[in-house]
């Protein structure tokens, strides 16, 4: 409990951060133009840091909702013959670049969020979908067996062992996916949506370095500490996986 | 009591067990010996069927399994697999109690059940709580045989428990599990191919090749008479010296005194195997006491040639 405590604990603590404003002008007034304004001043950096994570938390949302089942059933006996097919789904939905995605949902959703997150969504898709289908389908035979050889079937068999047992592969999935979308989350204001990105995107327009660093530093802070938040979540949900002889 | 009729499965065409028939009466401990792949462990899977026969039956006290729900058939039946197969995300006592659990027994049935078993396999209670991975071979081993005996079956089957151990561990939990077969009379099935543990353990012991039950009786029985070639190599040229597994020094010494009161003492219960290799190292005879010290006989080398 204690590390998912600390970690939850830094997320005000990166809110009070982002939200000092003196404190970035004077940080990273050096590297702004005479004459430039040091800081992206048409949303606060706290207000867009909280539309990025509302981005990046609905699509991660997404993923999940398509991940977890179609993982599942896969490797059931049912889906077995498909595994193959999904496995590849998942590869190929993260060779389609999301910029790409982006432009060709242009004009079926026109500017706005749902372009955004159907770019968010393919991309963030196959860390997520490999981990669900690696932890299910590596549960050892000998476990297997000695489940069934005391009577778990069916639902028992995967609630109280095949589950558990995937739950490491499955959560580092599920983490990697988090970091790449909120990297990748950046790209919204290409389509209007407002996101740490838009800083970036706004001091590239107009070569103003304080902007672009504004931008990038906090997504990376951002970024950082989601990982950090999903791995002590791992560790509270197996804390079988770190003890050994 | 078990009774196998004339169980056969085929995999594809080939058969990993043919034509058994064989009946194992409770509280016997009955050996299952032969080559690697001869069957043995399918023959344990069609007792708990975690396989179907592709012929014959399988009668647990007159019933045939085929007509019990697989499930419940498995909760009534312990099971050591084949390398442990522990539970890797449950703990030492979570793994125990798996069954129980699937019981429904009561959370303070089951802590009380987890100890007294880890008590009886030796296992120090401080370990609970371990996670199998923090656990020697040994000791992994030994969670499996209590997993298997948490819910107090009256049928045990047992797939080379104790293989991959070195040979002081692998002595001291076939001794445990004599031990504990004294003391709670199971009715047990054990897979081994280690000939020496076969004799040590069995009350009864079947040979099988290439799926086949090639003969089934007291440890003795087949040391001794050997019904064909195929059982005479298996047994192996050592066979007479494998006898004296299930031996004591009580079993072959001379009481009539008067005692050589100046040789070496050894127990009346020692294993004769190892009177003998003192006597083989060059001691001429020793004196066996009895519980509480007394010269009670004597042993020499040529003590052990007489029947
Ligand atoms: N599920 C299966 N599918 C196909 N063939 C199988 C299956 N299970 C066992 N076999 C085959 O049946 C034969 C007997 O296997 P089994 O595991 O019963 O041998 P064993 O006597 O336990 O061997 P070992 O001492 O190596 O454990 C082998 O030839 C094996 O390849
Ligand atoms: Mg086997």
């Amino acid at each position: 409990m204690r590390p998912l405590l600390r970690t939850l604990l830094l997320w005000p603590v990166l809110w009070l951060a982002l939200s000092q404003t003196a404190a970035w002008q004077w940080l990273l007034a050096p590297l702004a133009a005479p004459g430039q304004t040091v800081l992206f001043d048409r949303t606060s950096l706290a207000a867009l840091a909280l539309a990025h994570v509302e981005i990046v938390g609905l699509a991660l949302g997404a993923v999940l909702l398509v991940a977890l089942p179609l993982g599942i059933w896969a490797t059931r006996a049912a889906g077995q013959p498909f595994l193959g097919a999904v496995r590849s789904l998942g590869t190929l939905s993260q060779t389609i670049p999301p910029v790409a995605v982006l432009f060709l949902a242009l004009p079926i959703f026109g500017f706005g969020r749902q372009a955004v997150m159907l770019a968010l969504f393919v991309y963030g898709l196959m860390p997520s979908m490999q981990g669900v289908l690696t932890g299910l389908s590596t549960v050892s035979p000998a476990v297997r067996e000695a489940a069934r050889g005391m009577g778990l079937e069916g639902f028992d068999l995967f609630r109280q062992v095949e589950w558990p047992l995937a739950l490491p592969a499955l959560l580092a999935g599920v983490r990697t996916s988090a970091v790449l979308l909120t990297a990748t989350a950046t790209l919204a204001p290409m389509v209007g949506v407002e996101s740490l990105g838009t800083p970036i995107l706004a001091g590239l327009a107009v070569d103003n370095t304080a902007q672009v660093a504004e931008g990038t530093v906090a997504v990376a802070l951002l970024a950082m500490l989601t990982s950090a938040t999903l791995r002590s979540l791992e560790h509270i949900l197996t804390p079988w996986s770190r003890q050994t002889a | 009591m078990i009774r196998l009729e004339a169980l056969s499965r085929h995999f594809d065409g080939h058969a990993a067990v043919e034509d058994v028939s064989l009946e194992i009466s409770g509280g016997t401990l009955q050996v299952l010996i032969g080559p690697s792949g001869c069957g043995k462990s399918t023959l344990l899977r069609l007792i708990n069927r975690l396989i179907a026969p592709t012929t014959g039956r399988v009668l647990l006290d007159g019933v045939d399994t085929a007509t019990l729900a697989p499930e419940a058939l498995r909760r009534r039946i312990g099971y050591v697999i084949q390398g442990t197969g522990l539970f890797p995300h449950l703990t030492v006592a979570e793994n125990i109690a798996v069954v129980p659990r699937l019981l429904g027994w009561p959370k303070a049935a089951r802590r009380q059940r987890v100890e007294a078993l880890m008590e009886l396999v030796r296992l120090e209670p401080a370990l609970a709580t371990r996670y199998p991975a923090a656990l020697s071979g040994g000791q992994q081993q030994r969670v499996g045989i209590a997993r298997a005996l948490a819910a107090d079956p009256a049928l045990l089957l047992m797939d080379e428990p104790f293989s991959a151990l070195d040979p002081v561990t692998r002595r001291q939990l076939q001794a445990a599990l004599l031990d504990i077969q004294q003391r709670v009379r199971k009715t047990i099935v054990f897979v081994t191919h280690d000939m020496e543990e076969a004799v040590r353990l069995g009350d009864r012991i079947a040979l099988m090749q290439d799926g086949r039950l090639v003969q089934n009786g007291p440890p003795d029985a087949l040391l001794r008479h050997p019904v064909n070639a195929f059982a005479a190599a298996f047994v192996g040229e050592e066979r007479a010296l494998m006898r004296l597994a299930r031996h004591s020094v009580a079993d072959f010494m001379r009481t009539e005194p008067p005692f050589p009161l100046a040789a070496p003492a050894v127990s009346a219960n020692l294993p004769a195997r190892q009177a003998l290799s003192r006597l083989l190292d060059g001691q001429p005879v020793l004196l066996v006491t009895g519980p509480s010290g007394e010269a009670v006989g004597q042993i020499a080398l040529q003590d052990f040639a007489q029947e």
